[in-house]
């Protein structure tokens, strides 16, 4: 190598671009900092387990989110008056517009609807599965968001905000609560949607919040690879290798860190670090072929319908029983808007036996109490029916339209009361009239049932504090066991 | 970055060329690699903790019997060293 024309030049490109524009940025930059750096003198490890606001109800989340909008009144919420007017034209609310909506009439409900268990909790009759465990079921028919459009509504549940980029949910715990186990990452979501109007990187990131919070994303939505943690293992040096040349790492970058202000570095060395713990723990256990196949049957892996959330659902479990705190479990397709006759059904199927083997296996192991299993879409559906084809279609191929005017979801486990319906919407199901939840009250739910109390979790940024909840939010008590 | 293939062949290429120059001393070589990674001259203590690690690592790698067959040790130590640069956060937040 022949450096002698070589000279390093006094301004490299990255503080050239930074002096060259606006240089506000780097002002910020050197504040925020400061305050991460006065946070790290305090708290060594970002990801250790934190003291709660009060005592927890809940250690760990499992989230279901049924991307799409799953159809309440055809699933969890019978309407007589909606069967009986079936057919019938139906007077939409002022201003209402929506594509396919013209001659719209009232769908009936598509489903029978039958009793399950002690507390006969009424629902449809294409969960027979999940209606075996309806006792340990809190159902929220009440619930409320503020959209109905895919991308903002899915913003919304994931982070409590339609529009602008916030912290998720699962960020938030973490920051706050910290995680179990040092060598897994605090928050895992399983075959996200990374594009289009199913889902974005927001939906699991950090924002604001500290990088070492974000969600590790494990597969991708509709991928038919296994889902794994991307280069998880390494293939050249044994880990006795690799550790040493971690320690050089770490060297290096700790003088780095020394020599230049920028301290937000801080979040990249505490992440090889994890990455680098990880690799002890990860990959076995990623490895669902270590359980039995009674276990593999239970969430139904033996049939091909139910094998892809099937294995979700496992290895979600495998991952709360490792410490992990919130794991959030993606499962696309719950947008009828046309042939929801065919489509709805066949989305039950896929879901029925691993959802309800999930609460079996962690109700089993003893796991349920202390996990709350939380089951939504990012809203409802309309009672009226939609035509997308503008007439060329048959009837029978109609579908219904978003609604977030009330919908519903359920949840399970630590810390609520099971059996119990809260809530109701209004006679057609397209409404909330009765024990309203909003989006940002099951937030604040969520929050105080892991011991956290949503206005003190707070984390200052640009010159506010910040909550998950932003300035909204109602503890639901009626449904706390 | 540190377990990626792609990254680990990029450093075994640069760490081939950079001792099939067998006229090279190591202290130049790491000269030469901070210079090309980091776009600037090595402070001496830089110097010498590059040659400790490359040492440390080959002496390792030698008696490692899991790690024969990834290569001859001597390589397998600059190609870690080249890679730890490249994973660096100087590397990857300041040029």
């Amino acid at each position: 190598m022949d450096n002698r024309h070589f000279v390093p030049p006094a301004v490299n490109r990255r503080d050239f671009l930074r002096r060259a524009g606006n240089g506000f940025g780097a002002i910020a930059l050197a504040a925020l900092g400061t305050e991460q750096s006065l946070r790290a003198a305090t708290v060594s490890n970002p990801l250790a387990p934190k003291l709660a606001h009060h005592a927890a109800r809940a250690k760990r989340i499992i989230f279901l989110f049924m991307q799409g909008g799953p159809s309440q009144m055809d699933l969890f919420d019978y309407k007589p008056k909606l069967a009986e007017f079936a057919g019938k034209p139906f007077e939409l609310p002022a201003n209402y517009e929506a594509p396919g909506l013209n001659k719209t009439k009232l769908m009936g409900p598509i489903s029978s609807f039958r009793n399950y268990g002690q507390s006969g909790l009424h629902m449809t009759e294409w969960f027979p599965a999940i209606g075996n465990v309806a006792d340990d079921l809190c159902v929220l028919r009440g619930m409320q968001t503020d959209t109905e459009a895919h991308t903002t509504a899915i913003r919304q549940i994931n982070t409590g905000a339609p529009v602008l980029v916030r912290p998720s949910m699962g960020a938030w715990i973490v920051y706050g609560l910290g995680t179990e186990n040092a060598n897994m990452p605090g928050f895992i979501t399983i075959r996200p949607s990374l594009t289009g109007d199913a889902g974005s990187p927001q939906n699991f990131g950090a924002a604001f919040l500290p990088a070492i919070y974000q969600g590790t994303p494990v597969g991708l939505a509709k991928s038919e690879e296994p889902a794994v943690i991307d280069y998880s293992r390494n293939e050249k040096f044994t880990s006795g290798l690799q550790g040493r040349q971690m320690d050089m790492l770490r060297s290096l970058n700790r003088e780095f860190v020394t020599r230049t202000p920028d301290s937000a570095m801080e979040g990249m060395i505490e992440s090889f670090e994890l990455a680098f713990r990880m690799q002890s723990e990860a990959p076995g256990l990623m490895d669902l072929s270590k359980e039995s196949k009674a276990t593999h049957k239970l969430y139904g892996i033996d049939e091909k319908e139910t094998r892809d959330l099937g294995q979700q659902c496992l290895l979600a479990r495998r991952l709360v029983e490792a410490g992990v705190r919130f794991v959030q479990v993606n499962d696309d397709g719950w947008d009828h808007h046309a042939s929801i006759r065919d489509g709805l059904p066949k989305k039950c199927r896929q879901v029925d036996r691993p959802i309800a083997g999930l609460i079996t296996d962690l109700k089993a192991r003893g796991l349920l109490e202390e996990t709350l299993v939380i089951w939504g879409g990012e809203f409802g559906r309309t009672p009226f029916d939609q035509d997308l084809s503008l007439g060329k279609a048959p009837e029978e191929n109609r579908g219904r339209e978003h609604n977030p005017r009330g919908f519903t979801m359920w949840l399970a486990g630590g810390g609520v009361k099971g059996g119990l319906v809260h809530g109701a919407t209004d006679d057609f199901a397209f409404q909330a009239v009765d024990g309203k939840v909003h989006m940002h009250d099951l937030h604040a739910t969520i929050l105080h049932l892991l011991g956290l109390d949503h206005e003190k979790l707070t984390y200052r940024y640009s010159g506010r504090d910040f909550r998950l909840t932003d300035v909204y939010g109602r503890v639901v008590t009626e449904i706390l066991a | 970055l540190l377990n990626s293939p792609w990254i680990a062949e990029q450093a075994e290429v640069l760490a081939t060329k950079l001792i099939q120059d067998d006229q090279l001393l190591d202290r130049q070589r790491v000269n030469d690699l901070i210079l090309r990674i980091y776009n600037r001259k090595p402070a001496e203590s830089e110097i010498m903790r590059g040659l400790e690690f490359v040492y440390d690592f080959e002496r390792r790698a030698s008696v490692d019997q899991t790690a024969k067959g990834t290569g001859p040790p001597g390589r397998l130590a600059w190609t870690a060293y080249i890679q730890t640069l490249l994973a660096s956060n100087e590397f990857l937040y300041r040029i």
